[in-house]
């Protein structure tokens, strides 16, 4: 070959070995497939939830993966790899959670909704392998397990316990006055201890009394020795930390004492109503959550559960969770124009904060298109604006009161937007 | 603080008579078959799920849905018994210990897959009570309590007095010198299963009258606590399980009263049943009312 000839020619294998550094598809865009796994309860004391949490990611995938085949954009998949059960036990979630990153090599764990397997998912699996979490655990410990200076692994995007206590402290300073003797009651996990510490902290900073802390184990055959501690002293009010069927069982030894008064009972992020979760509402207590569903989607979101979901899933406003984290994920993955974790990592916050024209999931091609166009965008959730900070929390702070009603019901009564 | 201390033993006696009602048919297989059926928590929540459907489905009274768990139980037992533990006799009693945790996974995820994992409860009014003045009872409790202090003497009698009972009790002594002796070891065997099959379901329908909500798990979560009692009371002793039963039951809820230094923190009443035992075993190996045994 002559010399002339050999100049274009290695001119066009420096343009070949550059592109083939940089995944670029069709028209500039970038290419990669971004591997998602849910990991839920779907069997056991989690299983209502928890179902519905891996639908909520399923159907989420399955939006972005018809928006980008719409748009064309070929070279860039999104792929539910697996959905695992964690049964809500750590153990099993462990083993469940390596599996999704050993075999199926997934980039993002939608999961788990319980701060207990997170925190066991987290330090075995999740941490050493650089695979993401978006967790629906509430443990303000949990995004604490995010190394100081790298970019986070744990992202929760739901307002953490540490607030959720504080609040619950004022609602019930509202209701009952702030020296109110308040008996604690919670479960014994990573959940209910570390959100009863936060409020009895929260409640005796505030001048408040709380003479008797029960932490139980909800395994137990029967909880009426519980039930009998906290009613002694004819205190002023209760706090319950638990998920709705283990409380049932302590519930109904509670009202067989007849000293239990609902109205004066407040509980945790899970008791909002407990009749959706298959057991009973008890009329006049009331529950805290975060609100998830002040997004101005939320109302789209929900229509589109409700008619894509499986039969037998039911629809829930914490659902918001797992959806967003999905489009979370994605755009962020898309703005880093890679699928890998630690790469996503670092562009969380800037697709979710201003500045950059505001999209949620109703406008996803209109935010790809900017994404693909190098423009800054700010994604809004259907749960609200998530706003992530980089230690993987989010910083909106509204929160519902719901009240179980009378017909057996529960509903919001109030909205209210938390100071820290 | 009497009032307190009245409903705490009260609660005691409840938690026990639940506990010995569960732990008699572990204690009969465990004393005459020699095997630690780790399905026998299963074997109770099958029962538990029949006697719903009989209860919830077909609106039964609570006794007929308690009868059909008995018997749809005790055909279980002998039905796995035939089909998977006779034939795996040779193997060892230790392997046969550890097949039935493979029943036991498999037979709790059967019934997650037909029950699916929501919570059920009985057509009964949990929050009903009987008003005593210084203690209360619901319904639901005092039958569970009156069910159990009839049938461990009378499991205890028929062991004792009918021919059935006295050859189980001779193959539980000596397998081979019973069968040499003109006993039929494999029929006695079966029988066995059966009644401790009929004990499960009973014992499963009568946890579940008390707990109140139930799922899947709910054999399995007292398992330990069933074998702790077992154990306490004399493995192959029907009064040793009421007994040892009681026992556990009042030591875990009388140990939170107050006036007893503060009373334990709530989350360690586990802690201190297997704590009791393990003090028992040392002083007594055989458990209460167990024989001792050279091995």
């Amino acid at each position: 070959m002559c010399k002339r000839g050999l100049v274009p020619l290695g001119l066009v294998a420096v343009v070949v070995l550059l592109l083939a550094g940089q995944p670029v598809g069709a028209a500039g865009s970038p290419a990669f497939t971004l591997k998602y796994a849910t990991l839920a309860g779907m069997t056991g004391d989690p299983a209502i939830p928890g179902q519905a949490w891996t639908e909520a990611g399923r159907l989420a995938v399955e939006y972005i993966d018809t928006t980008l085949k719409t748009m064309g954009l070929s070279d860039i998949k999104v792929v539910l790899s697996d959905s695992q059960d964690s049964q809500g036990v750590p153990q099993a979630g462990v083993e469940a959670a390596q599996k999704l990153v050993n075999i199926n090599h997934v980039d993002v764990i939608i999961g788990d909704m319980w701060s207990s397997v997170t925190s066991a998912v987290a330090r075995a699996v999740a941490i050493p392998n650089k695979v993401l979490m978006f967790t629906g655990g509430t443990n303000p410990a949990l995004t604490k397990l995010n190394a100081p200076g790298s970019p986070a692994i744990i992202w929760q995007p739901v307002p953490a316990d540490d607030l959720q206590g504080r609040v619950l402290a004022g609602i019930i300073a509202d209701a009952l006055g702030k020296t109110a003797r308040i008996n604690v009651a919670g479960r014994n996990d990573a959940y209910g201890s570390s959100l009863a510490a936060v409020f009895k902290d929260a409640w005796t900073a505030g001048g408040g009394t709380v003479p008797k802390y029960i932490i139980y184990n909800h395994q137990q055959p029967t909880l009426d020795s519980e039930a009998q501690e906290l009613v002694q002293g004819n205190p002023d009010g209760w706090l319950f930390i638990d998920f709705c069927q283990t409380f049932t069982k302590l519930a109904q030894p509670l009202m067989r004492t007849g000293k239990w008064d609902p109205s004066k009972s407040f509980g945790s992020d899970v008791l909002i109503d407990c009749k959706r979760r298959g057991v009973q509402n008890f009329p006049g207590m009331r529950a805290t959550q975060a609100n998830t569903s002040s997004g101005t989607s939320f109302p789209a979101f929900k229509a589109l559960f409700e008619q894509r979901a499986k039969r037998g899933v039911t629809f829930a406003a914490d659902l918001a969770e797992p959806w967003d984290s999905v489009f979370v994920a994605f755009l962020a993955a898309l703005e880093a124009k890679s699928s890998d974790p630690m790469q996503i990592s670092q562009h969380i916050v800037s697709v979710t904060n201003p500045p950059g024209q505001e999209y949620t999931f109703q406008q996803l091609d209109q935010a790809i298109k900017a994404i693909l166009e190098g423009k800054k965008i700010h994604f809004n959730g259907a749960s609200g604006p998530l706003q992530f900070t980089p230690e993987g929390r989010v910083s909106s702070t509204a929160y519902d009161i719901w009240q179980h009603k009378p017909d057996g019901t529960s509903a919001v009564m109030k909205t209210i937007t938390f100071k820290p | 603080m009497l009032e307190y201390l009245a409903q705490l033993t009260l609660n005691g006696l409840i938690t026990g008579t639940i506990l010995a009602l569960t732990g008699v048919g572990a204690s009969l297989v465990f004393g005459i078959q020699r095997v630690a059926n780790f399905a026998h928590g299963e074997y109770m929540t099958f029962g538990v799920y029949v006697a719903l459907v009989l209860n919830v489905g077909f609106r039964q009274d609570l006794v007929i849905s308690a009868v059909g768990a008995m018997a749809a139980t005790a055909v279980l037992a002998v039905g796995i018994h035939f089909a998977v533990l006779r034939p795996l006799r040779g193997r060892g009693l230790v392997a046969l210990s550890l097949i039935t945790v493979g029943l036991a996974l498999m037979l709790r995820h059967l019934l997650f897959l037909v029950a699916g994992a929501g919570i059920h409860q009985y057509r009964i009014d949990q929050t009903a009570v009987f008003d005593l003045r210084i203690i209360r009872v619901s319904p639901g409790q005092a039958v569970a309590m009156a069910v159990t202090v009839i049938v461990a003497p009378v499991v205890a009698l028929f062991l004792a007095r009918t021919s059935v009972g006295k050859a189980m009790r001779a193959v539980s002594d000596n397998r081979d010198l019973a069968g040499i002796s003109g006993i039929d070891v494999d029929r006695i065997g079966a029988y066995v299963w059966l009644l401790a099959g009929a004990l499960a379901g009973l014992g499963g329908v009568m946890f579940a009258v008390v707990q109140g909500p139930f799922d899947p798990n709910l054999g399995s979560q007292v398992l330990f606590l069933i074998f702790t009692t077992v154990v306490l009371g004399g493995i192959g002793s029907a009064y040793g399980a009421l007994v040892g039963g009681i026992v556990l039951g009042l030591v875990m809820d009388l140990s939170t009263w107050s006036g007893f230094a503060g009373g334990l923190d709530a989350r360690f009443r586990p802690v201190l049943a297997f704590a009791v035992l393990i003090l028992l075993l040392l002083y007594r190996p055989q458990g209460l009312f167990g024989k001792a045994r050279v091995l």
